[in-house]
């Protein structure tokens, strides 16, 4: 085991250093460094392919790096350690539900894989908060693509988790649903969780970051306080940085 | 590529000029040296190719087991490069021993096959390291092919006593064949007999290492054309 | 301890009510075996064979052939929205993972073969009802080692394009020696001997069982993780 130990209130929340990835011969990330102190919110921009969610993947110990050291929680990711696993909470591309369960057994099943006390309850409180409760029983199969995303939202929190990782959480909303999900995004800011986030929504995420950063071809291209960034202006600068770096 | 490396790629003329040497001495001595064996005649002398292939396919496959174990603990690619090679390797010869063992019996007994349990063993190997390769082939190289085809590696590898006895105690519910075995061998007054198998299978223990090394020097040949074709694909 | 316990239940539940709700699985692979069983008994001259002789390797042959079929979905139901990596992500044991899914596809093996014995003993005249207790023995030890050697190829062959060809041609070969420890002691003890003549068998199975089992809690790490 290593040295000392991890502290949730003293540290960065994540710490990556010098972290890349290799896919045989393709170079998916090429030494990411970067830090994000607890409660900050990171809005990770990037073209498709610039490993986004390669990086995402690395965080939440899904996939191991080829070098470099990242820490999550004050936790070293490659060690894999289940008291880090509590503090993720982690909304991807894929739903992870169980398409033949209703949203309660799936969310029950979750909470009971998290450890969660009173597993129930819980479920059908966080089912309520992403506004599923009228279709608890329906199966997930059925759902619209919204109504799926709303769920993983409720999966990835049902163990209250101290950072989220978010991959374009925004995408097959509709604007009721986006409406709830930046809601309950501010809830968890306010409530001092360390927030990653990628997405190709400018507005959406700008709307409430502290740091703004553009990942491309496996490189930070721009890393930057989020009052340092005009909203107005960032599509240029984005395209910009972009060009540059290729 | 740094002069070291290229030394290690070197084909090892020793090596070659070693086994060809072995070689030549087990091919003088089971067709020349060792007199034709009485009661079975001129055909008897498939022994001397059926008995050393057997051992190189379980050798094979043992260093398959050793190889995957030590690719799943240290996750190099080295490790998985020698896996293959010894699997294809040891798949080589154990087709041999299905090949040398059915015509050796026919004269002998008559028929092509029957169910030995060294044979019906050996069958069932066969079989095990077929699918072994196919996975492979059916997985896109990397990592995650290593991983599976190591796994198979090792369980495959573990069945092997099972399987043996389970076929052992299968057969014994038959009359039981006439089969040369290792204490026929070791016994008795053939001590020609013994030194022909004795080079017979030195040569084919030189060979397979011969085999191992061009085997794995491919491998590696592929692995570097393979990382300048994306090189150069991903420079433009 | 507890926390572990709780997780492999859980799984196994949820492939349980999953089952309950799609029906799916058991009822093919029980009219899958059944079918087996029928192709076989068309295929052989009962008049000239024993049934007691042939019976046994009927029996498992149709219960290989239909736990392959479960072993299949197990974990394609794992990969659906990407489930597998959901679970991967929380603080799960990789071996809790695999003894949820190793026990309820035992689960489900042994509620289909407590359906198919009345079937088999009803094809093949036999009486089981005097030593059921000895071939009740046999089957689960059998039906233990092909979850436990199942539910490892089939996390593996699960992420393969071809995944249920190579399930069987992986598993099959692997499966000798529960094949053939299975059906002789089952033919023997259809014969009325006692388990205690045939303990070279029992612990050649029981080996196998332990064997696999640990092996493959040493190597399902390498199997899930990306
Ligand atoms: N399992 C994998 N095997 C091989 N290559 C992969 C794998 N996963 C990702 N890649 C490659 O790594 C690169 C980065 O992929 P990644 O999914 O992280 O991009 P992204 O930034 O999330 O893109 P998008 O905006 O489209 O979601 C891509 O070139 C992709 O092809
Ligand atoms: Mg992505």
């Amino acid at each position: 085991m290593t040295e000392s130990k991890p502290s949730p209130n003293f540290g960065p929340a994540i710490q990556v250093q010098g972290i890349r990835k290799h896919f045989g011969h393709l170079e998916a990330l090429r030494g990411v460094d970067f830090e994000l102190r607890k409660g900050e919110f990171l809005s990770l921009f990037g073209p498709n392919g610039a490993g986004k969610t390669t990086l995402i993947g690395i965080l939440s110990a899904l996939t191991r790096p080829s070098s470099g050291t990242a820490k999550v929680a004050g936790y070293d990711v490659k060690e894999a350690d289940p008291e880090m696993r509590r503090e993720i909470g982690v909304i991807s591309h894929a739903s992870f539900l169980y398409a033949d369960l209703s949203p309660l057994e799936n969310i029950r099943f979750y909470a009971t894989m998290y450890g969660v006390e009173r597993a129930e309850e819980r479920a059908i409180e966080v089912i309520d908060e992403v506004g599923l409760k009228p279709r608890i029983h329906d199966r997930v199969r059925t759902f619209s693509r919204g109504m799926l995303q709303r769920l993983s939202i409720a999966r990835a929190i049902v163990h209250n988790p101290s950072i989220l990782f978010l991959d374009e959480p925004y995408t097959g909303l509709d604007q009721h649903a986006s409406g709830i999900l930046k809601v309950q995004l501010q809830a968890l800011h306010t409530d001092q969780r360390t927030i990653l986030m990628t997405t190709h929504d400018f507005s959406r995420g700008l709307e409430m970051c502290d740091r703004v950063a553009i990942l491309v071809r496996g490189k930070l291209a721009l890393w930057k306080s989020a009052d340092q960034v005009d909203p107005a202006d960032f599509e240029r600068l984005y395209l910009e940085t972009v060009e540059q770096a290729k | 590529m740094s002069d070291a490396s290229q030394e290690t790629d070197n084909p090892g003329y020793g090596l070659m000029g070693l086994t060809a040497a072995a070689v030549l001495a087990a091919l003088g001595a089971i067709f020349i040296y060792v007199p034709t064996e009485r009661t079975e005649g001129v055909v008897q002398r498939i022994m001397y190719f059926h008995v050393p292939s057997a051992w190189i396919a379980f050798f094979a496959f043992f260093i398959v087991f050793l190889c995957s174990i030590l690719y799943l603990w240290k996750k190099e690619r080295e490790w998985d490069i020698y896996a293959h090679a010894s699997a294809e390797i040891g798949i080589v010869f154990c087709s041999l021993v299905l090949i040398t063992g059915p015509l050796w019996a026919k004269p002998i007994w008559g028929v092509w096959w029957v169910w030995d349990a060294r044979l019906t063993s050996t069958l069932v190997l066969w079989l095990i390291y077929v699918a072994y390769l196919m996975l492979r082939a059916q997985s896109e190289p990397g990592s995650t092919r290593a991983k599976y085809a190591a796994v198979i590696g090792i369980v495959g590898f573990l069945d092997i006593p099972l399987i043996h006895f389970s076929v052992l105690w299968w057969r014994t519910f038959h009359p039981d064949p006439k089969f040369i075995t290792t204490q026929g061998i070791g016994t008795g007054n053939e001590t020609s007999m013994n030194i022909t198998l004795m080079v017979a299978l030195a040569a084919f223990t030189l060979l397979y290492f011969l085999l191992m090394s061009l085997r794995v020097r491919l491998e590696r040949m592929k692995d570097e054309i393979d990382r300048i074709r994306k090189e150069r694909l991903y420079s433009h | 301890m507890n926390q572990y316990l709780s997780q492999v239940k859980a799984i196994i539940w949820k492939d349980f009510v999953t089952e309950l709700k799609t029906r799916e699985l058991f009822s093919s692979m029980f009219v899958f075996a059944v079918l087996v069983m029928l192709i076989f008994i068309f295929s052989i001259n009962l008049s000239i064979v024993s049934a007691s002789q042939v019976g046994p390797g009927v029996l498992w042959v149709a219960i290989l052939f239909a736990g392959t079929l479960g072993l299949n979905r197990s974990f394609a139901l794992e990969k659906e929205n990407g489930c597998l990596q959901g679970l991967m992500l929380a603080p799960v044991d990789r071996s809790a993972i695999f003894f949820g899914k190793m026990l309820s596809n035992l689960a489900f093996l042994l509620i289909m073969e407590a359906f198919l014995l009345p079937v088999f003993m009803i094809f093949f005249n036999v009486d089981i009802g005097s030593h059921l207790a000895p071939l009740l023995a046999v089957i689960f030890m059998g039906t233990l080692g092909f979850s436990a050697l199942g539910t490892l190829l089939s996390s593996l062959s699960s992420n393969l394009k071809t995944r249920e060809i190579m399930l069987p041609i992986l598993l099959y070969p692997l499966m000798v020696p529960i094949a053939i420890g299975s059906v002789q002691l089952t033919g023997q003890i259809l014969d009325g001997k006692s388990l205690t003549d045939m303990m070279n068998w029992v612990g050649l199975i029981l080996c196998f069982d332990i064997i696999f089992i640990s092996a493959s809690i040493m190597t399902i790490d390498h199997i899930l993780e990306e």
